[in-house]
């Protein structure tokens, strides 16, 4: 009888937790395919079609993707935005994570420069890509002079089809850790603080505390933040479309997919092309994220 | 002690490094906004100003219906985080500790949407809101961002950090699910919350795509926008435009400064943890 | 916490439906206003916060004159525009006036968004086709019928500094002017000790090569637009004369107009010459010591420029059609453009009364912008809305910085661009 009766607490427990399971993501996912789904079936299904300016679309079955496989600009750019996610994504979330563990000690005035690290989310863009061009010019940008300051000779970051990425990457990284860093601290202040209190008793110095506690304890924010970085420097276009025209030598060589996407949409009014790429996009965006996800059994510490 | 000493000297240098490559173009806009025109196309670039008069900050409040923008602005954000954060925290809640079929599935719905540029959902979401009749409104600002896929996937990382411990104990209380969730969690993921909410009120009031795609006059749009009608096709007027993005930096700074003491706060409840 | 979570919830939702409700009243409104004879309200856009006085001047004077009508205009920033246009277009809400570009013209014609003006602008007293330049009217011709008045005319003409003129000795650019005077000045100009430079050979068709391609006698399409005549003799000769003054260093490398653009670099006064558009020199004027002039470009074989106007179309699903139609037509009358052309920064549209564009400026003689409306060529069509772009931008970078000889760079893009139009 007893076991019956607990039998049937845990089975109603079980649908329970379904009925609160779906009622609580039910607005959630409404939303999402109302506001973003039905948009993306769109655009699977104009993939398959030609979609010009006004014009009804006509169905020409794989055309798209034919062309997408032959063209050399599409790997261009696909080259290139790896490229750009290797080069932020790994330094832009250590520096993040560094930024966020010094200003989550108990230092003096660590809320102003909270809030100055916060100031390049805050800026406006017109004057943010002005300031790096002038950071960046060859004759008189500040990153020369200080160059030349310990003798390095001045390099033409913008001009210079091998460098002009990294400067790009660098814009990147550094508008890039205001967000990350705010999303860490939000992670490091709920570790419990008895969990340092217990390890100061053991005597373990900061590295230990860091490696032992703190890095665990924030994995699961660490991990929110590499896939939306991972997510963010595959989707790079603003810093590049603001800071590099078209017709500048260095361009063919920072030219990212969602440049791309981009100028077949919106410029060139060739919806359907537009939309295969972003399909393309969308693919190899999801299965990074997916890796992401089976990897993070190794390292993310959950509590579940 | 020196040791001590020592490796704070180090922190404090390393963050004002930092500080100075993250203060740069905000400071240029401040020198800026005070340049006359000509002054702020001088090449090479002269930081400093000949003269520090307001007469940029005169004219763009003359140019820009400073009350309005400031107002849709106030409006839009204050909605989109009420309704993304209570959502996302539900949602979050869900995905993270509520064990149902499908989990998974529904999950990568959430994420989904974050793997393609935001372009890809203007025309679709602009058609919802003309269907709606909402066209140059204050409610067509919000709608988009009545649910945030980012605080979503922001909070179930935040449920999923917390120990079960206390959710099993509540259990045995016999304590309801929406009890738990309400009584038990959601304090404990306060700057989770917190910073969904600086983020969404951020991203709203970063956006100029949207208020001026749906709406039109001058006076429905946010100051973002509203500055944004200023950037003419040839030529920008820099001193103008600075000037005006600093005023509307101001609620930005004044928020996350409010937030920054639940940060704070945040330190002395996660004591009661673990 | 669940109890202030309800609470406020649910006065987000009556502030909500507050917010509702008002816009629901303000839409009857103009419900009733629409419908009610005697007042009509019509919408029109425009991408250019610099002209809208101009334009807000032209309602106002044609209000005065009709006073049930009710004409808002509004600035929508260019980078937005043409996204907001394709939306609203899509959605049925497009304003019942709309600025139209002549790359974009096409698009929105054949996709039955704009209503045929052809009968206007052939009978109308006041907005007669015969009264624009033809290549403006011929702009905005879709299909055999015309979708637009000519609003506005932008041209190309030579910018250069008098200072560094004078410093080198050498004559201001005249009316005479040949593609040798201008090298031969881009020569003398150039002094690297200082940094400055003759003139700006930019990678642009628009401000440099496409007129020098029409100055020597060559196009970049055949007559028939069908095919790419970028590898014709001409053109390859007139690349060649343009990318010789980097090669000869009397011009920044284009790696250097990434780190500064041309116009920057005139502003600054490193450079002696650019090519420029009329758009251009409001701004070159608010700097300070910049003293320059403008001259018509160089003679090659023949005289040639771009010149290429603005229009205003009108809604093919608006519900004021008659209304919108009277306010085009007066928009496309010599009164309402010389309102225009004494607040705006563009060369009106309407023949002969440039004068006044031309008097506004003080210390230049923009006379030659104005010049060019005899002998403007139309833009190819290349800068935005056509996949022949992306193919220029493969070649063209490469060409300008002497990575790949002008000829073959040239015979490749006509080759894929006439592999597109197939």
């Amino acid at each position: 009888m007893k076991m019956v009766n607990q039998q049937h607490f845990l089975k109603n427990r079980k649908f329970t937790t379904w009925f609160y399971g779906y009622l609580f993501i039910a607005p959630t996912i409404l939303a999402i395919i109302v506001l973003y789904l039905w948009p993306m079936v769109q655009s699977l299904y104009y993939s398959f079609n030609e979609v010009k300016g006004f014009q009804s679309p006509v169905f020409v079955g794989l055309d798209n993707y034919e062309r997408l496989i032959q063209d050399t600009e599409v790997f261009g750019a696909l080259g290139n935005t790896f490229l750009y996610a290797l080069l932020t994504v790994p330094l832009g979330i250590f520096i993040s994570l560094i930024t966020a563990v010094l200003l989550n000690t108990n230092i003096k005035g660590k809320g102003i420069v909270r809030t100055l690290y916060f100031l390049p989310v805050v800026s406006a863009p017109a004057a943010v890509a002005l300031v790096w061009k002038w950071i960046y010019n060859n004759q008189y940008g500040l990153l020369n002079q200080i160059l030349g300051f310990f003798g390095i000779p001045g390099q033409d970051w913008l001009g210079n089809p091998k460098l002009a990425l990294i400067s790009i990457a660098i814009v990147g990284i550094w508008s890039m850790v205001g967000y990350n860093m705010i999303i860490l601290i939000a992670g490091l202040q709920d570790i419990p603080r008895s969990l340092y209190e217990s390890a100061d008793i053991d005597g373990a110095g900061p590295v230990r505390k860091f490696f032992n506690i703190t890095l665990p304890m924030v994995s699961p924010t660490l991990f929110f933040v590499s896939v939306t970085t991972v997510m963010g420097s595959l989707q790079v276009f603003d810093h590049i479309y603001m800071m590099l025209t078209p017709e500048s030598p260095s361009f063919k060589s920072t030219e990212s997919i969602v440049y791309l996407f981009f100028r077949y949409t919106f410029q060139n009014y060739n919806k359907g092309y537009g939309s295969t790429i972003v399909i393309f996009l969308l693919l190899i965006i999801l299965a990074l994220t997916f890796v992401q996800m089976k990897l993070q059994k190794k390292w993310v510490h959950y509590n579940d | 002690m020196t040791n001590r000493k020592q490796g704070l000297t180090i922190v404090y240098l390393i963050l004002l490094v930092g500080s100075i490559i993250m203060v740069f173009p905000f400071l240029w806009s401040v020198l800026t906004s005070f340049k006359t025109q000509a002054e702020s196309l001088a090449v090479p670039l002269k930081w400093m100003p000949e003269s520090w008069g307001f007469f940029n900050y005169k004219k763009i409040n003359e140019t820009l219906p400073f009350v309005n923008l400031f107002l849709n602005t106030t409006l839009m954000v204050i909605f989109r985080c009420i309704f993304s954060v209570f959502l996302a925290a539900l949602a979050g809640y869900a995905f993270a500790r509520l064990k149902f079929p499908l989990r998974n599935f529904f999950f990568m719905m959430v994420l989904i949407p974050m793997m393609v540029p935001g372009q890809v959902f203007i025309l679709s979401q602009y058609l919802i809101v003309s269907k709606l009749g909402l066209l140059n409104t204050v409610t067509a600002l919000v709608i988009p961002g009545i649910v945030s896929t980012f605080g979503t996937f922001l909070l179930r990382q935040f449920f999923l950090g917390i120990p079960n411990d206390l959710e099993e104990a509540a259990i045995l209380d016999g304590c309801s699910i929406w009890q738990i969730f309400s009584k038990i969690m959601l304090p404990l993921t306060k700057s989770g919350l917190v910073s969904v909410g600086i983020f969404t009120a951020l991203f709203a009031w970063k956006d100029l795509m949207w208020p001026l795609i749906v709406n039109m006059s001058v006076d429905k749009l946010t100051l973002s926008a509203g500055l944004a009608t200023l950037i003419g096709q040839y030529s920008i007027n820099y001193p103008e435009l600075m000037a005006g993005s600093l005023i509307a930096i101001v609620p930005m700074i004044v928020l996350f400064l409010f937030l920054q003491k639940q940060f704070i706060e945040g330190i002395v409840t996660s004591g009661i943890k673990g | 916490m669940y109890k202030k979570i309800t609470g406020i919830l649910l006065s987000a939702l009556m502030v909500f439906a507050l917010v509702g409700c008002n816009s629901g009243t303000e839409s009857k409104k103009e419900d009733a206003a629409k419908g009610d004879k005697q007042n009509v309200e019509l919408k029109m856009f425009f991408w250019d916060k610099n002209q809208e006085p101009g334009l807000k001047a032209m309602a106002d004077d044609f209000m005065a004159k009709n006073p049930t009508y009710k004409i808002t205009v509004e600035t929508i920033p260019w980078n937005e525009y043409w996204t907001k246009l394709q939306a609203a277009a899509t959605g049925g809400d497009m304003p019942d006036i709309v600025v139209m570009h002549p790359d974009q013209v096409e698009n929105y014609a054949q996709g039955g968004m704009l209503m045929d003006l052809t009968d206007m602008l052939t009978n109308s007293q006041t907005a007669n086709k015969d009264k624009f330049p033809q290549y403006v009217v011929d702009d905005f011709e879709v299909d055999g019928k015309y979708y637009g008045v000519p609003k506005d005319v932008g041209t190309l003409a030579l910018v250069y500094n008098k200072d560094l003129f004078d410093q080198a000795k050498v004559p201001y650019p005249n009316d005479n002017w040949t593609w040798d005077d201008m090298m031969n000045a881009a020569q003398k100009i150039t002094d690297k000790s200082k940094g400055i430079y003759g003139i700006a050979a930019q990678n642009d068709g628009q401000n440099f090569y496409w007129n020098l391609i029409w100055q020597n006698g060559g196009d970049m399409f055949s007559k028939d637009g069908k095919t790419s005549t970028f590898d014709s003799q001409e053109a390859i000769d007139a690349v060649k004369y343009g990318v010789s003054f980097i090669e000869k260093g009397y011009s920044p490398t284009i790696a250097d107009f990434a780190n500064l653009s041309p116009n920057k670099y005139f502003s600054s006064g490193k450079v002696g010459m650019v090519f420029d558009g009329s758009w251009m020199l409001t701004e070159y004027l608010a700097v300070k010591d910049l003293n320059f002039d403008v001259a018509e470009l160089p003679k090659g074989k023949e005289r040639a420029a771009i010149a290429s106007g603005m229009a205003f179309s009108v809604s093919a699903k608006t519900k004021n059609k008659d209304a919108s139609l009277k306010f085009v037509e007066y928009l496309g009358s010599k009164e309402a453009q010389e309102i225009g052309a004494k607040l705006g920064i563009s060369i009106p549209a309407y023949e002969n009364i440039a004068d006044p564009w031309v008097a506004g400026f003080k210390t230049i003689d923009a006379s030659p912008f104005v010049k060019v409306i005899e002998y403007g060529h139309r833009s190819p069509g290349l800068n935005t809305s056509n996949e022949g772009s992306a193919v220029v931008h493969k070649y063209m970078p490469e060409v300008f910085s002497m990575k790949r000889p002008v000829d073959d760079g040239l015979k490749q893009i006509a080759k894929e661009i006439n592999a597109l139009n197939k």
